[in-house]
């Protein structure tokens, strides 16, 4: 996840608790474990749940009002920007009381207001009204294992005639897309692995559309390349890595850049190459 | 006055050593007016061939064949026939439909006017699509541990 992206449900399932982790494999818990071991244990293995940002919290409000968007264009429901910013009202609400929100020096206010325009500039561009069947929205998607050491499983916010995946993001800033379009492979690639098994057919290539925050909020849509077969292999490799690592529980921190946004930092301050001790000193 | 209307929707397939086999179905629909008949037509229409298509996949006796292929069940929720989807995605539906008491037929329709086929040719991307719709309107969440099968607010990744 780049530092200007604001990426939520790059799995979509409900891994904000704790689970076995070698039930199965997701994009979430790939990329969550690929870039900090230790943040993967606190955070999908132990469930420890800081408190959501104010960028988290829009984010998931704008989604929630995309899927009810998406899902009134496919069964014939109210699909009108009333209906849709009604919803992202709604889910607003019912996250922030199940879920606390550390507003910081951020007004709760504003951020109600940076989700509902960057939703107006969609629902107002193009892209909303593309007319392109829907085949699937908020599809879940398991393969059992075979090819891949777990079974995969995958939330795919919307699927479009040619089972085109198509996945939002809400951004702070214009993205540079060639850089997105790295960060997201592990989870497209896995979306292709998910819509093949599902379908039989070969799906098309993904699509992101990025919702970007600004004060004039914009929507982009990305386009990425046809899925290559190294793509693939290369996913079946991390996938190996995943499974080697977690069932030796090998959880270490990767110190770097994204430790500055870590919500982690205090239990990773504990970690000093036991496990046990680590799990002692969260425990207490 | 009401407008009567028969449709019959059939289907012939051929079969090794020259020989084919048929199946065509008839209904009957009744419309208010004269206008609704384009509608309905388009209606039955997709309920026909997605009956027809979902029958006739059973050839039955098939000369050449030593044995004669097995008879499908009718009932819907002991169906043998192989479906597209998952067996847990086949058990659910069937256990869905079974335990609110859904309308067969309704559940049949439902899927022919979201995905273009019957239940039983829906792959495993529409089935989950369907099962999704058919909890919402039996306004039931899945106890399974997965997202599909739960609203928006449970479903959320870390």
């Amino acid at each position: 996840m780049s530092a200007q992206s604001t990426v939520f449900r790059s799995g979509s399932l409900d891994e904000s608790k704790p689970g076995d982790p070698l039930a199965y494999i997701s994009a979430s818990r790939l990329k969550s474990f690929l870039a900090c071991r230790l943040k993967f244990y606190f955070e999908k293995v132990l469930g420890l749940k800081p408190p959501a940002s104010p960028a988290l919290q829009v984010g998931k409000a704008v989604h929630a009002a995309l899927q009810s968007y998406n899902l009134a264009r496919w069964r014939g429901g109210d699909a009108s920007p009333a209906a849709t910013l009604q919803a992202y009202d709604k889910a607003y609400g019912e996250l922030e009381a199940a879920e606390p929100v550390d507003y910081g020096d951020s007004s709760r206010q504003d951020s109600i207001d940076t989700g509902s325009r960057v939703l107006d500039a969609f629902l107002g561009s193009e892209l909303a009204r593309d007319p392109r069947r829907v085949l699937g929205v908020e599809a879940y998607l398991r393969k059992e294992s075979g090819d891949l050491p777990l079974p995969l499983v995958g939330v795919v916010d919307l699927v479009v005639e040619g089972n085109v995946p198509v996945d939002y993001k809400t951004v702070a800033a214009t993205p540079n897309l060639e850089d997105e379009g790295w960060q997201h492979e592990v989870q497209l690639v896995a979306y292709n692995l998910l819509l093949r098994d599902a379908t039989g057919e070969e799906p098309g290539p993904g699509e992101l559309i990025y919702l970007v925050k600004l004060k004039s909020p914009k929507a982009i849509r990305q386009v990425l390349p046809p899925v290559t077969q190294t793509q693939v292999d290369r996913l079946k490799a991390l996938a190996d890595v995943y499974v080697d690592g977690v069932s030796r529980e090998d959880y270490h921190p990767s110190p770097g850049m994204s430790c500055r946004w870590c919500s982690y930092r205090t239990q990773c301050a504990a970690w000093a190459g036991s496990k046990a001790r680590t799990t002692v000193s969260l425990a207490a | 006055m009401a407008v009567n209307i028969e449709l019959t929707y059939g289907k012939k397939l051929g079969l090794p050593e020259y020989s084919s086999h048929n199946f065509s179905v008839s209904l009957k629909a009744e419309v208010a007016r004269l206008e609704d008949v384009p509608g309905e037509v388009e209606r039955v229409y997709q309920i026909l061939q997605a009956s027809v298509d979902g029958q006739i996949v059973n050839a039955g006796f098939v000369p050449g064949q030593e044995q004669p292929a097995p008879a499908p069940k009718n009932d819907a929720g002991n169906d043998s026939r192989p479906w597209k989807c998952s067996d847990k995605q086949k058990a659910l539906i069937v256990k869905i439909v079974a335990e609110n008491k859904l309308d067969r037929v309704e559940v049949e329709q439902l899927a022919v006017s979201r995905f273009g086929h019957g239940v039983a040719l829906l792959n495993k991307l529409e089935a989950s699509g369907l099962i999704d719709e058919l909890l919402g309107k039996t306004g039931r969440s899945s106890t399974k541990k997965t997202g599909a099968f739960r609203p928006f607010e449970q479903r959320r990744a870390a």
